[in-house]
């Protein structure tokens, strides 16, 4: 698997955090690209629903987390009418079953002298799963056909952001990619690029024997699945080849079409400030007597790799989550740091909780111990400020930041917090009890920060760009505001005399 | 008993003793209200319909009953060449003939899987429309699967009484879009932004969608 999303662990997020903020071209992508999102998705629902967002976000909370409290029924009902529509179901409880299961199944169709060659529609189970290099070393040829994944795959580039995978990277580098892979003539036109990926990619669509996606829910009353994209792909990797297999993880279980409307209201909109994805397809059964075009056979493969673990614990909610990527686009952490400084293909404020997580509920026999995964990646649960701006981002309403400080709890406890917090927490505590003390201390705080301050030619704030000792770590990616005017005890003791 | 079969049991067990782990705190699932943004009484949902296509990229033509072959043949004259291939996927018999008619000897013969990915232009009818974000609702219910991505154009006859007002009542209306082995809501023509966030239409899918209105 690509060490970008799949790191060594314990996984030290500090290096590639430290190279992203020094990359001056990601910082400007990453950052314009989801301030622009951010900006747009605020935009289309003051239109769309003004004042009653935050009713639709409500409703949307309440029916999945619904679904996640009976997941157990709505499980057994979406078997039996995915049976009854002629697809087959599989279970797999990691994700290297749920490889094998896909193996297994394109083995059966090299048999017959097919199960050569693979079109893939984006999916982020796939990734977590690691399906691909599992193909490829089972000499399946296999195309990733979201525009972004196929650059990304050309290039052994991972996704970093779970929407627009290939954020991080700019047209010349696509272009040069092409060049050298495709051997096609060098252009920088995003128009002309996409181009000359359509017209790669539509000769293997017709030739593939196995169609494998994602899917965005899927619906026990129905049997189906629903997948939502907009560029179409899916739709094309499913009605061709002979077999088509859905991987799915289980939290994406909803009641069924009925309770449909709010997520795909509030998907697009939260994801890219669409009304809903160009393509919205349902997928019911292989393709029946008398149809043309569409798989002969359908397989779904419901993963776990640690879904029933978080389902158990009291981060069930974490499972409502889905996979817009708004809190990615809101988040001042992840716009620094951009996805590859997660270590995960879930990047961002979700991220941050739901990767220690998931390695938690996989982890063998510490699994029941909380904070078992957090020891993997104990920078996870600092890479925020706290804002609360992917709460305020999240159509769902998943707290994140009550997660994340739960989750710094929890390294606490274990002892996986830097010793310097403890201390500096100690020392704080200690003169905050002594109120001469720590007037004396903040008053030569201050004035050690006027006096190390240096004027920005940008503004007429002074910025502290290098504090020494114990804060040095902080102004290694950042400038540190310096406090001008009346401090607030001065304020507050003039206000008290008037 | 399969090891399928068994997986599969030991799933729903696992889930089952996982629900149970935790207190239940959604008892109903609540009321979809307001979810719904345009209602039946919305004076004009043609107008709304168009207005919304045309935002999403969409172009639209309308005509009246007697219009139709006429548009057709225009909009077919307009994007496909004299030799181009041209895919009818009606599921209203009549309205196939008529189309078919029109495309004359640029017709594809319908027998084989190949067919779609030779074809420019692909003619549907819809289930059904919505109003509030100009979506089409296309099935394989008496269609070609995929005639709507595959070619470069595809071109949607849409009759006004067709015209479902809200997303909402697609899942809660009578109809059968959705018993379909495959159903899909189009917003407009296939798009990317992946690179740099530049707007491509066209990627996989259609590059134009037309729609033919008719009052």
């Amino acid at each position: 698997m690509n060490p970008l999303i799949a790191p060594a662990l314990p996984f030290d997020m500090k290096p590639r955090a430290r190279e992203a903020v020094r990359d001056l071209k990601l910082q400007q992508f990453v950052g314009n690209a989801t301030h622009l999102k951010d900006t747009q998705r605020g935009g289309i629902f003051d239109r769309d629903f003004g004042a009653e967002y935050d009713a639709l976000r409500t409703v949307a909370r309440d029916t999945k987390q619904y679904a996640l409290d009976h997941l157990d029924e709505l499980l057994e009902r979406f078997i039996a009418n995915a049976e009854k529509s002629g697809a087959t179901v599989h279970a797999a409880t990691t994700g290297r079953e749920a490889c094998d299961i896909a193996l297994s199944i394109a083995r059966a169709h090299q048999a017959h002298g097919r199960a050569q060659s693979c079109v893939k529609s984006k999916s982020m189970v796939t990734e977590e799963i690691g399906l691909l290099p599992a193909f490829e070393a089972a000499g399946i040829k296999t195309l990733e056909t979201d525009l972004g994944e196929f650059i990304l795959q050309i290039d052994g580039d991972a996704p970093s952001h779970i929407v627009t995978p290939m954020i991080h990277k700019d047209r010349v580098a696509t272009a040069k990619s092409f060049v050298r892979e495709l051997g096609a003539r060098y252009t920088e036109d995003p128009t002309e690029l996409t181009m000359i990926a359509r017209a790669h990619m539509r000769g293997l669509y017709r030739a593939a024997d196995i169609g494998v996606s994602g899917a965005n829910f899927l619906l026990a009353d129905e049997g189906s699945a629903v997948i939502c994209t907009n560029e179409g792909n899916f739709d094309l990797s499913v009605g061709g080849p002979p077999v088509h297999i859905v991987f799915v993880g289980i939290e994406k279980l909803i009641r069924g079409a009925r309770d449909l409307a709010p997520f795909l209201k509030l998907l697009a909109r939260s994801g890219t400030a669409q009304p809903l994805t160009i393509y919205t397809s349902f997928v019911c059964g292989p393709r029946r007597a008398g149809e043309h075009g569409g798989p002969k056979e359908l397989h779904f493969v419901l993963v776990d790799a640690g879904r029933v673990g978080v389902l158990a614990s009291e981060k069930r909610d974490l499972l409502r989550c889905i996979r817009c990527g708004a809190c990615l686009n809101a988040c001042p952490v992840y716009r620094k740091v951009g996805g590859h400084s997660y270590g995960s293909m879930y990047a961002g404020p979700i991220g941050a909780v739901l990767t220690p997580e998931l390695e938690r509920a996989q982890g063998g026999a510490n699994a029941s111990q909380s904070g078992a995964g957090l020891a993997n990646y104990p920078d996870l649960p600092r890479a925020s400020s706290l804002c609360g701006a992917c709460y305020e981002a999240c159509p769902v309403k998943i707290d994140i930041p009550k997660f994340l400080l739960h989750d710094r709890t929890r390294l606490r406890e274990r002892g996986l917090s830097p010793k310097s917090e403890g201390a500096t927490l100690a020392l704080w505590r200690w003169l905050a009890e002594r109120p001469t003390l720590f007037r004396m201390a903040i008053g030569a705080v201050r004035l050690h920060a006027r006096m190390l301050g240096q004027k920005d030619s940008r503004d007429e704030r002074a910025w502290l760009t290098r504090v020494p000792g114990p804060g040095a770590g902080w102004t290694q990616s950042r400038d540190l505001g310096v406090a001008t005017g009346e401090s607030f005890r001065e304020w507050f003791s003039k206000r008290g005399s008037r | 008993m399969t090891t399928r079969q068994s997986a599969v049991d030991a799933l729903l067990a696992r889930v089952r003793a996982a629900v149970r782990a935790q207190p239940v705190t959604v008892r109903e699932v609540p009321s979809h209200a307001v979810v719904r943004r345009v209602t039946c009484d919305t004076a004009n949902l043609a107008d709304l319909f168009a207005t919304k296509a045309a935002a999403v990229g969409m172009r639209v033509t309308r005509v009246d009953e007697a219009g139709l072959d006429a548009a057709v043949t225009t909009l077919l004259a307009t994007h496909a060449q004299a030799d181009a291939k041209v895919v009818v996927a009606m599921r209203d018999a009549n309205l196939a003939a008529r189309a078919s008619a029109i495309a004359g000897t640029r017709l594809a013969a319908n027998d084989n899987d190949d067919l779609l990915f030779d074809c420019f232009v692909g003619i549907t009818d819809v289930d059904c429309a919505i109003a509030e974000s100009g979506s089409l609702v296309v099935s394989t219910n008496g269609r070609i699967r995929n005639a709507w991505v595959t070619p470069p154009i595809h071109v949607a006859i849409v009759r006004a009484a067709q015209i479902l007002p809200d997303l909402v009542d697609l899942f809660e209306s009578a109809t059968d879009a959705l018993d379909a082995a495959s159903t899909t809501i189009i917003t407009g023509p296939s798009k990317t932004a992946d690179i740099e966030g530049v707007l491509v239409t066209g990627v996989h899918g259609p590059a134009a969608v037309e729609i033919v209105l008719v009052s």
